[in-house]
Formats: C-alpha cells, sequence, structure tokens
C-alpha cells in the first residue's frame, strides 16, 4: 500500500512540475533571403501573353492573400524575344503585364527578361502544342439518395516528344470566366474540383480516365481543361501535392525545393493553353 | 613489398612453430563470479612469472599455453572484482575454474591472497588491440541521472566520445558521422531493430539484466558486420547458480522485477525479468486519458550440460501500446497502435580441446507494427513487419599467449513486409489497400580474424570477413578487411591505429529523426546498393597510475558510400513503394575525440570531447552540392562524476555541452497560383540544406543515491535514487518554430523538450 502510495504520489508530482517547467524557448536569427522577382505568365495564341510580377517576402512578415496586392511590382521594364526580335510589354494594372502579338505560335522558344531597378531575370520557355480531348463526357449517376457524377476524359499522346499533362476539373458558380487569366488573382467564381497530373510514360498513346467528382450538384456546371505543360512545371505541382498534402506527408519534414524555370527569380514563365470543354450537369 | 610480407608470413610460422617444440602444456577452464557461479567476461588471467597472459571471452572460457613447470604464480583480474593471486601446478595440461569475488575453489590451491583491486579497463586498454571500443559499466550507469530516474544504458552511450544523440532525450544515436540506422544493436546475438519505446525516449532495454556492454565505433572485429558505424553487443546475466535473487526497481515512469536463480544447484539457472510503465495509469488519476503503456520481458535459462558443454537460451519480448478503443468519451472513433521486438538466441557453447572452443547460435528476431484505427464509417489496419533467422558458428582457436584465431560463418534470412494497409470507408479514396509482397533476403557473413602479439610491444588483430547479400535478383558481396595494431609505449603509453571496410546491406526507412512506428527495414535490391564505409582511426592512450585514471585522444577519418536518402517531396509513410524515392549518395565524416576517465576511487567519472565534421553529397539533393548532415555536430562535449560522499550516499552529476543540430528553415517565401488558377498558395523557399544549426546547448542533471543502512538486514538492502534532470531548465533546441510577435510579424523560436524534471526511484535487491 505504501509502494502505491509511493508512485500516485509522485507522479502526480511530477506531472505537475513537468508541467509547470516547460523551458522558455531560445530565439534564433534566422536570415531572410535576399528579395527576389516572381513571375508567373498566361499564354493566349495567336493573342497575348500575360506577366504577373510579384516579389518575395520574408517569412516572419506575415504576409496573407489579403495583402497580396502590396507584393505587386510595378514599373517594371518586361520584354519578351523571339525569332530574333524583342518585344516589350504594358502595365495594364500594378504588377500585371501584357505583350499582344499574333506572332505568338506554339513550338517556338520564348525568352523573357523582366529589369526592375537593379533586379534582372531572365527565363525561357517553348509553347507546346495544345493537346485537344478527344473525349470529355460527364457521367450522371442517380440514385435515390445520391447522385455520382464522373467526367470521362480521354486525349491522345503528342508523338515523338515527352509531354506531361495537367488536367482541372472546375465547378463553375457563376458568369465568370474560371480561365480569364487577366484576374486569376482576384477569382473566386469557381472552385477547383481536382486535379490530375499524369506524364506520357505512364500510358501508352491514349489517355483515357474516369474521374469522379465529388461536392457536386446535377445541376451545376463543370469545367474541364487539359494541358499540355513543360517538365518544370508539372514537377512543381508534383511537388506541391506532397508538400501541401494530407496528415501524413505532415510528418515528412524534410524540405521541399520548388522547381523553376526562372533565372534569379521564382515562378514559372509558362507557355501552355488549355482546350476548355463547358457542361451542364442538368443535361445528362 | 611482396618480400616484406613473404618475410612475415615467414616469422610468423616460424615463431608458431617454435613455440610447439617446446614442451608446453595448456592451462583452459572459466572465469567465474564466486557468488552467484555467472562466467566474468574479459578477465585477464595472468603469470607474472612469464609476463603473459590471456583473456577470457565473451563466454568467460580462457586458454593458455606456458612452458611445463612446477608450480606457477597465476593472477586473475577484473574489473568488477578484487584481484585474485592463485599458485598452480604446471606440470599437466588441465582444466582449471577460477572464481572470483571469493574463495577459490582451485583444487591445487596453495594460497589465495587479494592483493589490491583490479586493473582498469582504461589500463587494460594500454595493451589491448581494441581501438574505439566503448565499455559501458552497468554499476556505474545505474547511479547517473536519467529523464524521470529511468535508467539508460542508450542514453549513458550517447556521454561518450563520437556518440551523438539525436533529439533531446531520445536513444536514436549518431556514430563518428554516421546515420542513425548504421549502428547494429545486438542483445545476446539477436539484432533489435528498434532499441526504443516511447517514440525512442527509452530504451528497450532494462538495465538489471544487462552484464556487459561494448560498443565499437570502430576497428571492427572481423566477426561483426552488417552495418557500417557501429555495433553494440549487449549481453544480458545468466541467472545465479548458487541462490535465489531478485533485484528491482520502482519508479515514476515504470517499474521493474527481476528475479534470478537455480533450477539445478550448480548447474542450471535462469533470470526472468519484467518491466511496465504506467503512465497511462498515472495520468488517468489526473484525469487525462492516455492509454499509452510499454512493457518489456527478458528471460534466460542456462545450462551447463558437461565440462565441455553449455547451453543458452534467452529472449526478448518487449511492445509500446497505445489503445485510445478503451476511451469511452472519444468522439474520434478508436485508435491505436502496438509495435515491438521480439528475439530469441539458443546457444550452445562447446569445449573441443583446451585449446579450441565454439559457440553454435540460432537467432529469430521479429520487429512489427500495427497501427488500427476507426471511425466515422472509416477502418485503417496498417501493418508492417521484419523477421531474421539466423544460424551463427564461431571458433576460438588459442594457439598461444601470443596468436588466437577466430573463425566462423553466419547465414541469416531476413523476411521483410514493409507495408499492408487495409482501409475500409472514406479513408479508402486516399489510402488504397495494399498487400505488399514478402521480400526475401539471405545474408550470409564468413571470417576469419586473428590475433597476434608480434612482439611484447607490438600486437596485431587482422580479419577478413566476406559479406553477401542474395536477394531476388541480384547478388551482392563485399570483401571487407580489418586490421587493429597496437604499439605498447610503455607500461602505461600506447599508440594504436586500425582500417576497416563495413558494409551494409539494410536500410531504414525513416522520415524523421524521432523512432516513429511507422519506420521499416527495408533490404537492399536491385537498383538499391549496399552501403560502405572506410573507416581509418589512430589513437594514442596514456594511463595516469597515481591517478588511476587514462586519456585516449583518437582520430578518425570515414567515407561512405551508397548512403540512402529519398527524393524531395518523397510521400514515404504508408507506402510500399518507396524504392522509386530512394536515392544514394556518398558521405565523409571526421575527427577528434578526447576521453580523460577514473574508474577507480572515490571520484569517478570521465570528460568526454569530440570535434568533428560529416557531410553528404547527393546528385539529386541541394542542386548537387555537399551539405553538412543534420547531426554534424561541432562540438560535444559531456562531463559525467560519480562521487562517493560516504558507504550509503553517493552524488553524480552529467554536463552536457553540444552544438545544435542542423536544420533547413523557411527563409522567404511567393504567391504563386494553384494548379487549377482558383487560388493562389504561399510557397515556401528553403535555404540551402541543412545550412543552419539550432543554438548549442547545455544541460545539467543530478541524482543521488542512497543505500539503506547495510546491517539492518543482510540478504535484502535497498537504495534511493532522487535526482532532476535539466537542473537549471534550459531549453535544448530541437527544432524551430514560427511565434508572432507584438507587432503582427513573427519570429523564429527554438523551444525544448524536457525542462526542469524532479526524480525519485526505489530499488531493491534480496
Amino acid at each position: 500500500m505504501t509502494t502505491i502510495k509511493f508512485i500516485v504520489f509522485s507522479s502526480i508530482l511530477s506531472v505537475f512540475l513537468l508541467a509547470s517547467c516547460r523551458p522558455k524557448p531560445i530565439k534564433i536569427n534566422v536570415e531572410s533571403a535576399p528579395e527576389k522577382l516572381v513571375i508567373y505568365t498566361q499564354l493566349i495564341p495567336d493573342k497575348s501573353i500575360i506577366v504577373s510580377l510579384t516579389h518575395t517576402f520574408s517569412a516572419l512578415d506575415g504576409f496573407t492573400e489579403a495583402n497580396i496586392e502590396s507584393l505587386l511590382v510595378s514599373g517594371a521594364q518586361v520584354q519578351v524575344k523571339f525569332n530574333g526580335e524583342t518585344f516589350d510589354f504594358q502595365e495594364i494594372t500594378p504588377g500585371i503585364y501584357i505583350s499582344y502579338n499574333e506572332a505568338y505560335q506554339y513550338n517556338q522558344e520564348y525568352e523573357l527578361t523582366i529589369t526592375s531597378g537593379s533586379e534582372v531575370v531572365t527565363a525561357k520557355t517553348i509553347m507546346l502544342p495544345k493537346v485537344d480531348f478527344t473525349t470529355c463526357l460527364p457521367q450522371v449517376d442517380k440514385f435515390p439518395t445520391d447522385t455520382n457524377v464522373y467526367v470521362n476524359v480521354a486525349f491522345n499522346d503528342i508523338q515523338n516528344i515527352n509531354n506531361w499533362y495537367l488536367v482541372n476539373v472546375y465547378r463553375k458558380t457563376g458568369s465568370y470566366n474560371p480561365l480569364d487569366g487577366l484576374n486569376f488573382f482576384q477569382t473566386g467564381n469557381n472552385s477547383s474540383l481536382t486535379t490530375v497530373l499524369v506524364s506520357d510514360k505512364e500510358f501508352n498513346g491514349v489517355y483515357e480516365k474516369k474521374i469522379a467528382l465529388e461536392n457536386l450538384f446535377h445541376n451545376d456546371s463543370i469545367a474541364v481543361t487539359v494541358s499540355n505543360i513543360n517538365e518544370k512545371y508539372f514537377d512543381y505541382l508534383k511537388a506541391r501535392s506532397v508538400g501541401g498534402g494530407n496528415v501524413f506527408t505532415q510528418l515528412n519534414l524534410e524540405p521541399i525545393s520548388y522547381p523553376t524555370n526562372v533565372v534569379n527569380g521564382y515562378g514559372f514563365f509558362n507557355a501552355h493553353f488549355p482546350d476548355i470543354k463547358l457542361f451542364d450537369l442538368g443535361q445528362f | 613489398m611482396k618480400q616484406k610480407i613473404s618475410n612475415t608470413i615467414l616469422f610468423i610460422f616460424l615463431v608458431c612453430f617454435s613455440a610447439r617444440s617446446q614442451e608446453k602444456i595448456s592451462i583452459s577452464g572459466y572465469v567465474r563470479d564466486a557468488k552467484s557461479h555467472e562466467v566474468v567476461l574479459f578477465a585477464k588471467i595472468y603469470f607474472p612469472e612469464l609476463k603473459t597472459g590471456v583473456m577470457s571471452n565473451e563466454y568467460g572460457f580462457f586458454s593458455i599455453e606456458i612452458p611445463q613447470k612446477s608450480d606457477y604464480e597465476v593472477q586473475v583480474t577484473s574489473a568488477d572484482f578484487p584481484l585474485l593471486t592463485d599458485t598452480i601446478s604446471g606440470l599437466s595440461t588441465q582444466t582449471i575454474d577460477f572464481s572470483l569475488g571469493g574463495e577459490s575453489n582451485v583444487s591445487e590451491i596453495e594460497e589465495v591472497v587479494i592483493t589490491s583491486k583490479s586493473k582498469s579497463d582504461g589500463q587494460e586498454n594500454i595493451s589491448s588491440t581494441d581501438i574505439s571500443l566503448v565499455k559501458i559499466s552497468i554499476e556505474e550507469a545505474k547511479l547517473l541521472p536519467a529523464i524521470g530516474g529511468e535508467t539508460d544504458v542508450l542514453k549513458v552511450a550517447q556521454l561518450m566520445p563520437g556518440i551523438n544523440r539525436g533529439s533531446e532525450g531520445g536513444t536514436n544515436f549518431f556514430v563518428r558521422g554516421g546515420d542513425g540506422d548504421q549502428n547494429l544493436i545486438l542483445v545476446d546475438e539477436a539484432t533489435v531493430y528498434n532499441p526504443g519505446h516511447l517514440f525512442g525516449f527509452f530504451s528497450v532495454f532494462n538495465p538489471d539484466v544487462i552484464k556487459e556492454m561494448s560498443i565499437y565505433k570502430g576497428g571492427f572485429p572481423a566477426n561483426y558486420s552488417g552495418r557500417l558505424s557501429s555495433i553494440t553487443d549487449i549481453r544480458t546475466i545468466d541467472g545465479d547458480k548458487n541462490k535465489f535473487h531478485a533485484t528491482g526497481g520502482i519508479g515514476m515512469l515504470s517499474s521493474r522485477l527481476t528475479l534470478e536463480g537455480p533450477i539445478l544447484k550448480d548447474k542450471m539457472s535462469f533470470m526472468i525479468s519484467g518491466r511496465r510503465s504506467y503512465i497511462d495509469q498515472v495520468l488517468k488519476i489526473v484525469g487525462q486519458n492516455i492509454p499509452f503503456y510499454f512493457y518489456d520481458l527478458n528471460a534466460k535459462i542456462n545450462y551447463n550440460i558437461g565440462p565441455k558443454d553449455r547451453l543458452f537460451i534467452s529472449s526478448y519480448f518487449g511492445n509500446d501500446v497505445l489503445d485510445v478503443s478503451s476511451n469511452e468519451d472519444s468522439l474520434s472513433g478508436n485508435f491505436g497502435f502496438k509495435l515491438g521486438n521480439f528475439t530469441q538466441t539458443v546457444r550452445w557453447t562447446h569445449v573441443f580441446n583446451p585449446k579450441l572452443f565454439s559457440y553454435l547460435s540460432l537467432i529469430h528476431t521479429r520487429f512489427k507494427y500495427d497501427i488500427e484505427g476507426n471511425g466515422f464509417g472509416s477502418s485503417l489496419l496498417v501493418r508492417s513487419a521484419i523477421r531474421d533467422i539466423g544460424l551463427k558458428y564461431d571458433f576460438q582457436y588459442f594457439h598461444s599467449s601470443e596468436l588466437k584465431f577466430l573463425y566462423g560463418v553466419q547465414v541469416t534470412n531476413h523476411n521483410f513486409k514493409p507495408s499492408v494497409i487495409n482501409t475500409t470507408g472514406e479513408i479508402s479514396d486516399f489510402l488504397k489497400n495494399k498487400e505488399a509482397k514478402l521480400i526475401t533476403t539471405f545474408e550470409t557473413n564468413a571470417y576469419a580474424d586473428v590475433k597476434y602479439d608480434i612482439t611484447t610491444r607490438w600486437k596485431i588483430q587482422a580479419g577478413l570477413s566476406i559479406p553477401t547479400s542474395i536477394t531476388a535478383n541480384k547478388t551482392y558481396f563485399g570483401i571487407s578487411p580489418r586490421v587493429n595494431t597496437t604499439f605498447i609505449v610503455s607500461e602505461n603509453q600506447s599508440f594504436k591505429a586500425s582500417v576497416s571496410r563495413m558494409y551494409q546491406f539494410m536500410h531504414r526507412v525513416s522520415s524523421s529523426s524521432f523512432a516513429l512506428p511507422t519506420d521499416l527495414w527495408y533490404p537492399v535490391s536491385e537498383n538499391v546498393k549496399p552501403q560502405i564505409a572506410d573507416q581509418v582511426a589512430v589513437s594514442y592512450n596514456f594511463y595516469f597510475p597515481r591517478l588511476k585514471s587514462s586519456l585516449v585522444i583518437e582520430g578518425y577519418y570515414k567515407y561512405m558510400q551508397n548512403l540512402t536518402e529519398y527524393k524531395e517531396g518523397s510521400q514515404i509513410i504508408l507506402n510500399d513503394d518507396f524504392e522509386q524515392y530512394l536515392i544514394q549518395g556518398t558521405g565523409w565524416a571526421s575527427g577528434t575525440e578526447v576521453m580523460f576517465r577514473r574508474e577507480k576511487g572515490r571520484v569517478t567519472g570521465w570528460v568526454a570531447y569530440t570535434l568533428s565534421w560529416t557531410k553528404r553529397h547527393f546528385d539529386e539533393l541541394n542542386g548537387g552540392e555537399a551539405f553538412w548532415a543534420k547531426y554534424d555536430r561541432r562540438h560535444y562535449l559531456t562531463t559525467v562524476a560519480i562521487v562517493e560522499i560516504n558507504k550509503r550516499l553517493s552524488f553524480s552529476a552529467i554536463f552536457e555541452l553540444a552544438s545544435g543540430a542542423r536544420f533547413t528553415p523557411i527563409i522567404g517565401q511567393y504567391f504563386q497560383p494553384n494548379a487549377g488558377l482558383t487560388d493562389v498558395e504561399i510557397i515556401p523557399i528553403y535555404s540551402k540544406r541543412n545550412a543552419y544549426r539550432l543554438s548549442m546547448s547545455h544541460r545539467l542533471d543530478v541524482n543521488f543515491v542512497i543505500k539503506s543502512k547495510p546491517k539492518k538486514n543482510p540478504r535484502f538492502s535497498s537504495e534511493w535514487h532522487i535526482g532532476a534532470y535539466n537542473v537549471y531548465n534550459r531549453a535544448t533546441p530541437f527544432r524551430i518554430k514560427l511565434e508572432p510577435t507584438a507587432d503582427g510579424k513573427f519570429e523564429y523560436t527554438q523551444p525544448g523538450l524536457f525542462g526542469f524534471i524532479p526524480s525519485i526511484g526505489f530499488n531493491f535487491k534480496f
């Protein structure tokens, strides 16, 4: 009995002492990385290239999406070079630059140069050929208590080169076009339902998939897109799908260096354009 | 060069031949503890007149060849016993058992004189060929402060030079710049794959059952193989053949009880020991329901079949259990896991003749974990297991006091079931059912090792090991030479050097420095090559007779190939297809270790300092640039003092000063649209891999041991342990954390795991 009392007493004492004696954390100075330019681009063949320009910020600054506008970089010189010619971009709103040109064509290499103060970033990319759906059809299975929604997609691999594909499915919640790149920082009218990343090494010639969709009503509208993206952007999106993943992946403590094709900066100079299909599920 | 080698070989044979040609007799037998009749390992049997001696092996057996003569004085010494001086007849070959710590049972006794304390390990170390060897004194370890008063031999090992701890309070350790999976831990020759309880905060080794613990950091004898950086060889007690004993302890976190005694007096003994934590029961008292506990059980039977044969059967069984199903208030469903080791060793030792000793071991070991959960219409079962069955046959041939051969073979069948996942319900949408295939490999090792005293001052131990791993599609084999040499400058001074190559055919798949239940072992395959390490070490050894202290200064360089890491962004947890994520690279480590140790006297202890560097290089990581290893601790200083204040009271203290572990912080961020361009995400920018270091840590722990009055009950003795961990409550940083500041921004801080923790414990023996 004395032994039991001893155990109970000492253990309760230790629990309280443990709770009360947590050592004070020690401060540590971690130097922030020098501020660099961050780009993101969208391209509309035969029409325009849009560049959004922001800068990096310290992990200690406490930035959120709410004050993202303060990161936009105005007054930069943005140029694109192809076929031996250089074209200037116009700044249409702070941090958003656009270049209209009917000569923006597939399979052509583009070099982007951005100068802001003393900073110069460059990036090269090739406008990848567009891939089109051979099949893109929603399937709505209605049951008394539930409705299952799928979208059946298929497309042919572009032969003779390595390709990486991005399939997105959106729930369209308003009249706003979710793919209007001019305002991609101000979205909110649509929500992404699912993203599929697939390399042509994973299938043989024809990609076919039945994609299950959740959180949909039978009268919703959806948009389905497929893009032929470059390898680095594919790797980036893959890494993001892991790095921002579920509780199990959070236990993986090793850092991820996200890929970029920008020299001396971050982000992506993308030159892909999607095939887009829009559906009203009420018709299925 | 060839001429020199042939001359040396010729010299060896001439010495062997000349030794045979003289009138010589063999003296062989066992060294035992007079009270318990347990064998005494590594005792020295010394003939002063001949200035020669021999050491008992890991089974207490010795054999020595000496010139025929009527009488010899012989001295038998071991660190834990007083020196025994006997006179024996040297007329004929004979078998003699020496008993230490009591009256000798040598039949030819003419005189038994206890003259002085025996030599310490530090003194013995001067003339031995062992280098980079750390011996843990269990009696000393039991006096030292520990978290919650739980004596932990692996944490004592972390106080030795060259053995860095991982996170604070953990049993994970890193030897000479190696990785955490490069340490082989053997208990009675069986591999223990997971040496930690409670996510690695407590080791699975019950201190009451350990007889001997040695850690090789380099200079590996050829009979050891399988890991690159260290071999920890733990031998458990055999059980008292003479009297029944009980030993136990009641602590704040767990209690333990060991029973030992004769089954057949002087012929057969048993030992059984159990330990269980009661953190769950304690927390229940204060209203917290965390049904987590661990337990372990050691058992051993030791049978003297005859004068030439002995049989040991030993087993270890332990589990960590979390069972939230008993939590009736839980709204989040049931969850639990169970993980643990299970080992058995059956060993038969046989003396073929006074010069040839053998031991045959049949070894089984299993490590497995089960994670189970259900709730909200989903259920999850994750299971992983590794099971080894091995056979080992070793021989020791005692040719003469100058020449000893060791040779043997080992075959181990590894069976891996890396990951079985069964899910039902919604969870199965993102965690699919998987039945991992059974992976079977065979690992073999054939070795030969020779210990030879070339002159009275120059000794050499040279060996060759040929490890092999046979997998489904590929067979790997290696040639693993080991050479240790000692040059004795004087009785108290020597220089040593060693070179060794080690192979490792298994890798631990772990994403964390903590021992997570999801850690698992994975063998070499067609794509995953064996890890290889080449190590060179040199040491200077000095013994101060007046101070009864030893000084060892050791330098090393280690080059490692085919180290394993994971590609950035790998999802390896609960993933049985992780081989695609494994990448291999190189690493190197160098350092200097200084150890000043006093083993005898009222004040004992040591000061150990390590200055080290260790780097890694993987083409796929850090932009292909070499980077510092996570536990590249530049400075590591430990000071341990044990003061015997009087016969009943002793005080001990540990002070540790260590450079922080390395980490890769987020040094910037930027916004990018998500894949669907419907939202923006914050993307972290990391520094170069492991470019930053946590702050240097220091900590003081103290402990008092108060023994019961010796005359109260001669059969019963007890002691109280009253101590404190982290006396001045300073954080030992283990990670960094972003904390908000008053101006709406953030700052990095480094929290510590454990603050001031008092402890009290009660140990008894009868």
